[in-house]
């Protein structure tokens, strides 16, 4: 047998980790390629030359849809967030750390809860747009968004925040010495910029890039609300499930995880190819304080206003949650405001049970994510195996993967009785939704363990075992409280993601069981907005609550939770 | 405490063979250093004597006991790490305490025993002190408590110094020599520092590409190197290819290429001189400090007339690089206030033949 104790051990922990990740990633995949394998004549790829034959517009063009819609997000967010890090990163004036910090206030929002206040706020019958019409007594609404424009300006919104964070830690890593040997040797601030800065920011903006086309690809709640009838490809697999083509929803989902897995695979590529790392530590930020008062009290009020903006939608919902169901019909503006919602939700059982069932099934998640995570972590940062590439891709295959196709490939796998499921069929049970939400956040809980055990030198763990300490032991008492800080700050991430979660939520759910993020659906279908609203700004209060828990208990700043 | 037998031993990591062949012996209560460049195999075998690898071939014994499987916390050995590797979420007295506690030491005798040794090492007043406030030495002293408090067989040391400053890493090293004089503990003290190795060692084993190239004192090292590496690695040398002409009944001669010519050199025919039974080729070594030197011709054996290249002035020692034709010597001299020598000047230099020494040339062979 296997001589080395070690060895043994790490095989042990390996072999249940490969069976979740065989059993829950890598055969719901397989299965929904085999099934968009499957046509009435049997096996063959006659799906895929449906979807690419020119009979077939829709597919094609849900494609091209969804390829555009991504390039045009990732240029529009990228133009918001590079200059923004500069500036708040690069220049000193009034008020500026309060701007940055208010810069982040996009991922506070749930996708559906924002997508739902951009409605509300700038839609037909929005806010802001009837408001100006009343200002300036016109006829009609100056304007309202929808369509292509409409999802654009929800991507920017919530996608400009990634470019923002990556590309402001990669400003701050960078060694002011760079520059200043730079200047030293005679080069002009413009050259210094194109020549040194800019270049070493190259891989954050591609890495920003890639992410915002991956997210933006997968989006779902935006087109689903926004733009009625616009065909993106995670829209079209959703409606071919519905109306029952499970074989063109297979194929539509493989296509789609094509796409994105070689996003995937390049920006690994990219990321393992260009290393700008620095040996240098405890690197000082350098900004320049705007001395001309005039550009100083500008970029205050562009400050102000950007701010305004972006909580806007934070305020929209706020402000929506606290009007009663049908007190808003035909005026152009609520007029009664009261806490009828918020009482509603907490003494009617029947609208409080979606809020009970989310954090429930969430809760179910994120302790399996908790468990899986930690053991997988450390199986691959801190031992060695034969495959550990392959179970760290199939680690981030999650990732790559959009929640449509993991809600597809989950149906898939589990509308029949197997071994995985211990012979159950789990679609249509309770247990379906932890599931998919378990499968959802393996990446990020693995992701934010890595991180922090990382940091955590070997020598840790042997100084332990030097002194006396068993394995387990050692474990426990040692490296679980080093690293609990970072993995609760990934898994309480991972716990209110899950709460409102829609994508695979919508493919899933039970009636009897429904979640929050479906409730807030049919409310808004019912045109019960005030109550719709008041679901939401639980989930905002309570992404907030665990974004302030991680910053001021473990320290891990919300940037670094995100990437 | 225990004594320690490494009995040809290999480590191999993939294809690459980390250490090979080793043999030692180390005794009981000993202060003992493995010493060599990085990547030597020093460290590979302290990690082989703690547990954290196992060998791919032979034995390692603690006293009679063969070790060689048996995992790190059952092997009773203590071990600083370089980076002191403190568990950061704990208290010094919770560092400290950490190996009694999984010994399972009752409270009150956990209780004095982390004091006293947290006296020994002059932290007393810094129990409650989170690790992250101590400063560089003091978190090395909670190291060295750490491992001292559960009174482990051997002490295992790895580059316990070399994060510190030169000052502080002075005060350690005597704190190190007086702790283990007073726990009378068997030391593996591992180093790249040749100074350190040298001031505090019983014995020393000096590592280079895996292989032990020799164990002595202190002073065996320096004096008698058994080969052009351990010679050129623990202090200053001169090393030249030499050939032997002849060996009589009180001399040894060789030949030493100068330039284009060969010049003859007589060395003692005496085993700490010369050492005949090797087949590798010969290096002729001779440390700065034996070196004589003339600023005027003079008559003797070994001597070269040769020019000073350069002078370096470091205080006690003034050292001389003297060309001699193609050969460029190291002389070091003691500042006696009334050297005069200039660079550019002409001198005579005598390499006294019962300083110098032909060695087995190894260098070249073992890459």
């Amino acid at each position: 047998m296997i001589k080395n104790r070690d060895t043994r051990f790490t095989i042990l922990l390996l072999i249940p980790v490969l069976l979740v990740l065989v059993a829950y990633v890598l055969y719901p995949s397989l299965r929904t390629f085999f099934e968009s394998l499957q046509t009435e004549h049997g096996t063959s790829f006659a799906n895929y030359q449906d979807f690419f034959s020119q009979e077939s517009k829709t597919n094609l063009e849900a494609l091209w849809n969804s390829v555009y819609i991504s390039l045009l997000s990732v240029l529009v967010s990228a133009f918001i967030g590079i200059p923004l890090a500069f500036i708040f990163n690069r220049y000193d004036f009034p008020g500026r750390s309060f701007f940055s910090s208010a810069a982040i206030m996009p991922i506070v929002l749930p996708s559906l809860v924002g997508v739902m206040a951009f409605m509300f706020l700038y839609g037909e019958t929005g806010l802001i747009p009837n408001a100006i019409k009343d200002l300036f007594g016109l006829e009609k609404v100056p304007f309202k968004i929808g369509g292509v424009s409409g999802i654009l300006i929800v991507h920017a919104y919530t996608m400009y925040v990634y470019f923002y964070m990556t590309v402001s830690s990669a400003i701050n890593k960078i060694d002011p010495s760079l520059e200043e040997a730079a200047y030293n040797l005679g080069a002009s601030r413009f050259k210094v910029f194109w020549k040194v800065t800019f270049p070493l920011l190259t891989p954050a903006i591609v890495a920003a890039s890639l992410l915002v086309f991956m997210i933006s690809m997968a989006s779902f709640s935006a087109p689903f609300l926004l733009a009625g009838g616009y065909r993106v490809l995670s829209l079209q697999i959703y409606f071919s499930k519905i109306n029952g083509d499970m074989e063109v929803a297979a194929t539509q989902s493989v296509i789609l995880s094509i796409v994105s897995i070689a996003f995937l695979l390049f920006m690994r590529w990219y990321q393992n190819r260009k290393d700008y790392r620095m040996a240098t530590k405890g690197i000082g930020a350098h900004r320049s304080e705007v001395k001309n008062p005039v550009m100083k009290w500008i970029m205050v009020l562009i400050g102000i206003i950007g701010v305004i903006i972006l909580l806007l939608p934070h305020f929209t919902i706020l402000l929506l949650s606290l009007v009663p169901d049908g007190t808003w019909t035909w005026q152009t503006y609520p007029s009664v405001f009261n806490f009828e919602n918020y009482r509603l939700l907490l003494q009617d059982p029947n609208i409080f049970k979606p809020l009970k069932n989310s954090l429930i099934l969430a809760f179910i998640a994120t302790a399996g994510n908790l468990v899986f995570g930690v053991v997988t972590s450390y199986l691959l940062v801190k031992r060695k195996f034969i495959g550990k590439n392959f179970v760290d891709i199939l680690v981030m295959i999650p990732w790559a993967l959009p929640a449509t196709v993991i809600g597809m490939n989950l149906i898939f796998a589990f509308n029949e009785p197997n071994i995985f499921s211990f012979g159950n069929i789990l679609v249509g049970t309770f247990w379906i939704l932890p599931l998919a939400y378990f499968v959802r956040h393996i990446p990020l809980v693995v992701r934010s363990t890595n991180a922090v055990l990382e940091q955590l030198d070997d020598s840790i763990e042997e100084a332990s075992r030097n002194l006396g300490a068993r394995w387990f032991y050692t474990f426990r008492r040692v490296i679980l409280p080093i690293i609990m800080p970072g993995v609760l700050s990934g898994t309480l991430l991972a716990f209110v993601e899950s709460v409102g979660e829609f994508p695979t939520s919508v493919l899933l759910y039970t009636i009897s069981n429904r979640p929050i993020s479906i409730e807030i659906m049919n409310q808004l279908r019912m045109f019960n907005m005030g109550q719709a609203a008041a679901y939401g700004m639980i989930q905002i209060a309570l992404i907030a609550v665990v974004l302030f828990i991680s910053n001021k208990f473990f320290g891990v700043k919300a940037e670094q939770s995100l990437s | 405490m225990a004594s320690i037998k490494i009995d040809h031993v290999q480590k191999a990591f993939g294809k690459v063979i980390a250490v090979d062949h080793l043999n030692l012996e180390i005794k009981d209560g000993e202060f003992f250093t493995f010493l060599g460049p990085s990547g030597c195999g020093k460290t590979t075998t302290l990690r082989m004597i703690a547990g954290f690898y196992y060998p791919t071939k032979g034995i390692i014994r603690f006293g009679e006991k063969d070790m060689t499987r048996v995992p790190p916390e059952k092997r009773n050995t203590g071990m600083v790490f370089q980076n002191y590797a403190l568990f950061p979420h704990m208290t010094v007295f919770e560092n400290v305490a950490f190996g009694l506690r999984v010994r399972k030491i009752s409270t009150n005798e956990l209780k004095t025993r982390v004091q006293d040794v947290l006296r020994k090492v002059r932290l007393e007043k810094y129990s409650d002190r989170q690790v992250s406030q101590l400063s560089g030495g003091q978190q090395q002293r909670v190291a060295l408590a750490r491992a001292l408090v559960i009174e482990p067989e051997i002490l295992l040391l790895d580059e316990p110094l070399s994060n510190l400053d030169a000052k502080l890493r002075d005060e350690m090293r005597s704190e190190i020599l007086r702790l283990q004089k007073e726990y009378k503990i068997t030391t593996i003290y591992v180093t790249h520092d040749q100074a350190e190795a040298l001031s505090m060692s019983d014995r020393i084993a000096v590592f280079n590409f895996g292989v032990c190239h020799q164990v002595g004192t202190p002073s065996e090292i320096y004096n008698q190197p058994a080969n052009d590496f351990v010679a050129s690695f623990i202090g200053e040398i001169n090393l030249f290819p030499v050939k032997v002409d002849r060996v009589e009944q009180e001399h040894v001669f060789v030949s030493v290429q100068v330039g284009s010519k060969s010049k003859e050199l007589a060395v003692h025919n005496h085993p700490y001189n010369f050492n005949p039974d090797t087949k590798s080729d010969l290096s002729l070594s001779i440390r700065p400090e034996a070196i004589k030197i003339f600023e005027k011709q003079t008559d003797g054996t070994n001597i070269l007339k040769g020019k000073i290249e350069e002078v370096e002035f470091f205080g006690s020692v003034i050292n001389l690089s003297v060309k001699v034709e193609g050969l460029l010597l190291q002389v070091n001299l003691l500042n006696n206030r009334s050297n005069h020598l200039k660079s550019g000047a002409d001198v005579w230099v005598q390499l006294p033949e019962d300083q110098i020494r032909i060695i087995p040339a190894v260098s070249g062979d073992v890459t």
